[in-house]
């Protein structure tokens, strides 16, 4: 049997909302593996290495920022489609 | 109380805080499970091309988020170079720090030991008081005012708070336990000089390991010897425990609290535990306690003074002797796998048994033992705790044991010292809680030893646990 067409696009939409969540969902456990600002480093190395972490925090922020609105768009256009396919 | 643990050892040269460990396990956890996001990210971008939604009809904002995961993919593939390269650049920064450290120390020895060498080669005058003193000194400054204080022979001192306070707060500081712990190793080199020993010959005798605490603890043995003083006798077996079962302990704090601590009611200073698979060897976990009494003469403890004299000497204390007996009563053999675990003195001890090679020695943890001028094989692996405050693992010199993972800890780092206990990051209580503060760590190097420890003990289908309490043999 097969689909037609919109109702492919839309459960490929749907499944791409899934994946998103679950990439989502393994960035927090990224979050929570970062170190935050160091009390063990001194002088120029706690500079260092506190850049260092901003950046990753920026990284990650930056990273799901994108998946996010990812997310978001590709579930508006499931439901645009699902209201295409009736 | 401080809970930041510092680790070193472990057959590198790294100095680190646990906390700086920790980060650097998370960071390369973190570049692996971004770089597994970035597979995924690639896999959902890779399934619904701008083109494939132009021909399906699908709405012009999905094409959109095609270029956000493109952005996506970017930021998280940088996410997980830098983390990886933090890792690393916090390994780095230990194993240079530590690289300093050993360089620094190992100056800091040799100009100690040349240094005390010279005094004693051009002070000749102070020879006699050396002669009668110096050998003491290790003693007198680690095992002795351990004794002193913690034997309580001498309750008025305690009971003058404002005198038993500044003993506390000198003994305690981390500074005078790290200055102890230098002038323990150079307590021989003054000698030798002394006798009149051209420095030079010191300094090469030294470098040989010829002389060393060893050899003080040794002169001590033979002075106190002449004078009926910590002189070693035989051991016998007292009571034994009816064995009863036991589950293995799961952590470094269990392994700790496991540790006898005797009392008049439960005497016994040796607890071993008896595993059991069917198919193979019995596997045996032995626990030893710490100086039970501090007395140097007319004691039947073996865990007393002279076993710590003997101890630090090289030669069979009577605490070494009853935890062997105990062993062969126990059922253990040269090939059967035991672990050891001790305090205080049973840390000396356990580093004794191991270095024996009398036993198939699958491990050693030692707390707040002076095991630093006990040489443990390479092949054993040890994991070696101890409190920067705790002046009796100063008796025990400066730590030699680079294959150990040695772990410090400041127990009373930044808060006052109890008013009623002398030597208090000494007591085992503190090492339960370092423990824990282990058992918590992310550090690879942490769990990596602790979960070799706790591995020793698994799957077996009986255990039993069974104490003993052994006395000396009046000669």
């Amino acid at each position: 049997m097969t689909h037609p067409p919109g109702a492919t696009a839309q459960a490929a939409l749907e499944f791409q909302v899934q994946q998103l969540r679950m990439i989502n969902e393994r960035l927090t456990y990224v979050r929570a593996l970062l170190p935050s600002a160091s009390v063990e480093w001194r002088g120029p190395a706690q500079q260092l290495f506190d850049l260092g972490v901003q950046e990753l925090h920026r990284d990650l922020a930056s990273a799901r920022t994108m998946i996010d609105a990812a997310e978001q768009r590709t579930s508006t256009a499931a439901s645009q489609m699902s209201a295409r396919v009736g | 109380m401080s809970d930041e643990l510092v680790v070193s050892g472990g057959g590198s040269y790294a100095v680190a805080t646990d906390e700086m460990l920790s980060n650097a396990a998370n960071l390369l956890r973190a570049a692996d499970i971004a770089r597994e996001i970035v597979g995924a990210i690639h896999m959902v971008d890779a399934r619904l091309t701008i083109g494939q939604l132009e021909a399906l009809g699908i709405p012009s904002g999905a094409a959109i988020a095609e270029q956000d995961l493109g952005l996506a993919h970017r930021a998280v593939s940088q996410l997980a170079d830098r983390a990886q390269q933090m890792s690393g650049l916090v390994r780095f920064a230990a194993e240079s720090y530590g690289r300093g450290e050993a360089l620094t120390e190992s100056l800091v020895r040799r100009v100690a030991t040349d240094a005390a060498a010279t005094l004693g080669f051009l002070f000749p005058a102070w020879a006699t008081a050396v002669a009668l003193t110096s050998p003491m000194l290790p003693i007198l400054a680690g095992i002795g005012v351990a004794a002193f204080v913690l034997g309580k022979t001498h309750p008025q001192l305690l009971e003058q708070e404002w005198m038993s306070a500044r003993l506390n707060d000198l003994i305690s500081d981390p500074a005078f336990v790290l200055a102890l712990r230098h002038s323990v190793m150079t307590v021989d080199e003054f000698s030798a000089g002394a006798s009149g020993v051209p420095p030079a010959m010191v300094s090469a005798l030294s470098g040989a390991g010829l002389i060393g605490l060893a050899t003080a603890a040794g002169s001590i043995q033979q002075a106190g010897g002449i004078a009926g003083l910590v002189k070693e006798t035989a051991v016998r077996l007292v009571t034994r425990t009816p064995p009863v079962p036991v589950a293995a302990a799961d952590s470094i704090q269990e392994r700790i609290e496991r540790i006898p601590q005797p009392t008049p009611e439960h005497p016994e200073q040796v607890r071993i535990e008896r595993y059991e698979t069917p198919g193979e060897a019995p596997r045996f976990e032995v626990y030893i306690a710490g100086t039970v009494d501090f007395a140097i003469s007319d004691t039947r403890e073996p865990f007393d003074t002279t076993s710590n004299v003997s101890n630090a000497a090289g030669r069979e204390a009577g605490s070494v002797a009853a935890v062997a007996a105990a062993m062969r009563e126990a059922g253990v053999t040269s090939e059967s796998p035991v672990t050891f675990t001790g305090h205080s003195q049973g840390g000396g001890t356990a580093a004794r048994l191991a270095q024996s090679g009398e036993f198939n020695t699958y491990g050693v943890l030692s707390v707040g033992g002076n095991t630093g001028q006990i040489a443990i094989p390479d092949s054993v692996p040890a994991i070696i705790i101890e409190h920067t405050d705790d002046l009796v693992v100063a008796a025990g010199g400066l730590q030699d044991n680079r294959h150990a993972l040695v772990v410090e800890r400041q127990a009373y780092g930044g808060i006052p010292l109890p008013a009623a206990t002398m030597v208090p990051a000494h007591h085992l209580t503190q090492y339960v809680e370092t423990g824990r503060l282990m058992d918590q760590s992310d550090s690879t190097e942490l769990r990596g030893a602790a979960d070799r420890m706790a591995a020793f003990g698994r799957g077996a289908a009986t255990a039993t646990v069974t104490s003993y309490y052994f006395e000396r043999v009046s000669p």
